[in-house]
């Protein structure tokens, strides 16, 4: 081969070794989920261009407990999932035995299947989004079916619920536990200063499955149902059982490995399939607060 | 590692072919082989032990071939040499799936019993099926005397090892490719064919079969007792192609790497769904697979030269265990099993029909192909009935609920990509690639095929590669 190739391959070498140790110094990003959302048809019928976000999972630093100091999660981890959108009707089957009326569901992309699935859950009101967490709830504005986009406490000023349901604990469960919980708190405290009559029910942090939560503890991930148990734990404290109060949905969804059901479960081990709402609203209406 | 990775593109590809050229020709196979022990251990590194059963295959292959070519009993060290292999295919991929059976069988028969058989859970060494099936070939060859027992260890180990062609085929005979590795093709045309054989195949894996995938896996995230009818058959269209797409780009991937080093690796399809009968199929699809099962389970069996009885018992032979290559699990024995019951009912007359009425022909693999993989895809029973049922709503089983117009919305969110993977399906674009691949348009083309996949690869979209648990 002649010189001057040799000499260009040599230095080409030289080079690709410097970007390779660069590359290779960065943490990756360890993609967990993906997502591809479409935008729902919005309300007045139009259908919403179908757009195809992609996100991935940022990976979080386990931060240490005890957390007496204050540390704040901005960098909280987002799980994201895949939903579908569907037309403004009803679903056909899984119809709901009795109403939630005047009842606010707050959540993350897990509850907002509720919404994506067109879900029969009569009279409710879904303030909930992908990735939204416990620390952006109060922040960020929401598309809310009936109400357009706004804010939690736009929200709340709006219209007096009787029941809100608030299910969190999976995009922020990286974060530091007790910090997490005082954020509950203040979700709980919103509540209180704008509702005259509600009662705030606390949902469990749902489970993952056990052969998720497994793979994760083992590589040294947070989200595993270990974790979620301590927060749920914290979150338990939070219940006055006057006017706030924690019921265990994992009771409702887990299988006998303590896990969620495999049958409820969906791909990534973590959200739930179209049927399991249906149960996941039935145990709620079961467990109502009188 | 897979091809389809970062590191592997901005790493391993530029650092590994810049030193093998730069080397005088003597070292290349050395090189080769030390490259290809780094790629295999990057994604072993939880399993150190892997590495050494890994390494150990090719020394007991090469004294095992050395015994058959010159020791007093061949057929006694063919037998131990396979016994070695498939031994240790068999511990890692099917002894949890006999015991858990056996277990099955035990308890529906004696239920009170008390026997419990030892769960069997280990990691499967990446690649294995396609190895020991290599390996396999070597030993059989040198005992049949098609080809010289290699007396070079470090030359076997390279063929063995060589990373295109390692973690997913296609699965190359050392005949084949012995004299290439003395005299490898190497030009810079070649290089740069290579190269854009690879983008191809890397841009069908991650542009296409990835993204199609995001449906059929969509479809599961609903949960198959709550799928529309219409959504059903997306789903599983979506997953036809996205396993098409994704093993066909891997392979065009190892081919385009191998033209790279300077050899010609066998391509692995042509264009399967253009076949017009299951026959004609598995003739298009996973060639070397086939092939390996024609030329070392078919032909010694005695091939179709017994008589109609026979030819059907060796059919069966041979579609079982294809079956079963494919994952240790019932369902990919039942798959084995309904495309032997249709290649025999083509062999007996159908064939003669679909080939004259091509129309017939592709309406009729459309359900065979679609059905046939809605097998393959489901590992459980009764969630496989209940796909059935939405597929076929005259079928007995109603959904528990139903998302009205899912398959509307996920139809317009895939809808491109499938009209697109359709048209890859045909054999337009490899055509149209053939005759324009010298050009300049088509170098810019590849070159945005390129950096779209890193992006996604980046995005660190969901790369499931099917065939990759094997």
């Amino acid at each position: 081969m002649k010189k001057a190739l040799r000499c260009s391959l040599a230095l080409l070498l030289v080079l690709s070794c410097l970007f390779a140790v660069c590359g290779c110094g960065r943490s990756e990003p360890a993609p967990d989920i993906t997502v591809s959302v479409i935008t729902r048809p919005s309300a007045d019928g139009t259908t919403g261009t179908t757009a195809t976000t992609t996100a991935t999972v940022t990976t979080v630093t386990t931060t240490t407990e005890p957390a007496t100091t204050a540390t704040t999660a901005s960098t909280a981890t987002t799980v994201t999932t895949k939903t579908t959108a569907t037309t403004t009707t009803k679903t056909t089957a899984g119809k709901a035995d009795a109403a939630f009326p005047d009842t606010l569901f707050i959540g993350d992309s897990r509850t907002y299947g509720f919404v994506c699935y067109n879900i029969d859950v009569p009279g409710a009101t879904f303030f909930c989004a992908e990735s939204l967490n416990v620390y952006t709830v109060m922040k960020n504005a929401v598309d809310v079916p009936g109400y357009g986009k706004l804010t939690l406490e736009q929200l709340l000023n709006k219209k007096q619920f009787k029941q809100v349901y608030m299910m969190f604990g999976l995009n922020e469960i990286g974060s530091d536990i007790a910090t997490t919980a005082g954020k509950y708190q203040q979700v709980i405290d919103l509540v209180a200063e704008t509702q005259t009559n509600a009662k705030f029910i606390i949902q469990s942090s749902m489970h993952v499955t056990k052969a998720v939560s497994d793979k994760n503890l083992n590589s040294g991930k947070v989200f595993n149902n270990e974790r979620i148990d301590r927060l749920n734990a914290k979150l338990v404290e939070l219940a006055d059982n006057q006017t706030v109060f924690y019921v265990d949905l994992n009771a409702g969804m887990d299988d006998a490995s303590g896990g969620l059901s495999t049958s409820y479960a969906a791909g990534d081990g973590m959200h739930v399939k179209v049927g399991a709402y249906a149960v996941w609203r039935d145990y709620l209406y079961a467990n109502r607060i009188a | 590692m897979v091809f389809s990775s970062l590191e592997f593109l901005f790493a391993f590809v530029p650092l590994f072919f810049i030193l093998y050229f730069l080397l005088p020709q003597r070292f290349r196979n050395a090189c080769l082989l030390l490259g290809s022990l780094i790629f295999y251990a990057y994604g072993t590194l939880d399993q150190p032990l892997y590495i050494l059963l890994f390494l150990a295959s090719a020394l007991v292959n090469w004294f095992v071939g050395l015994r058959i070519a010159r020791g007093r009993h061949p057929r006694l060290w063919l037998v131990l040499g396979l016994l070695y292999d498939f031994g240790w295919l068999f511990v890692f991929k099917y002894a949890n799936f006999l015991f858990s059976s056996v277990q099955a069988a035990l308890d529906a028969l004696i239920p009170t019993s008390g026997i419990t058989l030892p769960g069997v859970d280990l990691v499967l060494p990446i690649g294995i099926s396609f190895y020991t099936f290599q390996i396999a070939s070597y030993i059989i060859d040198v005992y049949r005397r098609t080809t010289a027992a290699e007396r070079s260890a470090l030359k076997l180990a390279t063929y063995l090892y060589m990373f295109p062609q390692l973690i997913a085929g296609p699965i190359v005979t050392y005949s084949s490719i012995r004299d290439q590795m003395d005299k490898p093709n190497i030009s810079l045309a070649r290089v740069d064919e290579g190269l854009k054989d690879f983008t191809y195949g890397l841009g069908l894996k991650v542009l296409l079969a990835n993204r199609i995938g995001g449906l059929w896996t969509d479809v599961g995230d609903f949960g198959f007792d709550c799928i529309s009818t219409p959504l059903a058959w997306l789903g599983i269209i979506a997953f036809s192609m996205q396993l098409y797409f994704d093993f066909y780009g891997y392979s065009l991937m190892a081919v385009g790497l191998g033209k790279m080093l300077g050899f010609d690796f066998p391509q692995n399809f042509r264009h399967p769904y253009t076949a017009r009968s299951m026959t004609e199929f598995w003739r298009r699809w996973h060639i070397t697979l086939s092939s390996w099962f024609r030329d070392y389970v078919y032909i010694p069996l005695g091939g179709n030269r017994g008589g109609t009885l026979a030819t059907i018992g060796n059919m069966l032979v041979v579609w079982a265990f294809t079956g079963l290559w494919h994952g240790a699990s019932w369902n990919f024995v039942l798959w084995g099993l309904a495309l032997f019951v249709l290649l025999i009912i083509e062999k007996l007359f159908l064939k003669r029909v679909l080939d004259r009425v091509p129309l017939l022909g592709h309406t009729y693999m459309f359900f065979a192909v679609t059905l046939t993989w809605l097998i393959f895809a489901v590992t459980d029973f009764s969630q496989m009935a209940v796909y059935f049922e939405r597929l076929f709503p005259f079928l007995p089983g109603e959904p528990f609920m139903l998302v009205e117009g899912d398959y509307i919305t996920l139809g317009k969110q895939y809808g491109g990509l499938l009209l697109i993977g359709l048209l890859f399906c045909t054999k337009l674009p490899e055509r149209l690639y053939e005759r324009f691949k010298r050009s300049f348009v088509v170098s810019l083309i590849l070159l945005a095929v390129f950096w779209g996949s890193a992006y996604y690869l980046y995005l660190g979209l969901d790369d499931p590669f099917l065939y990759f648990r094997f």
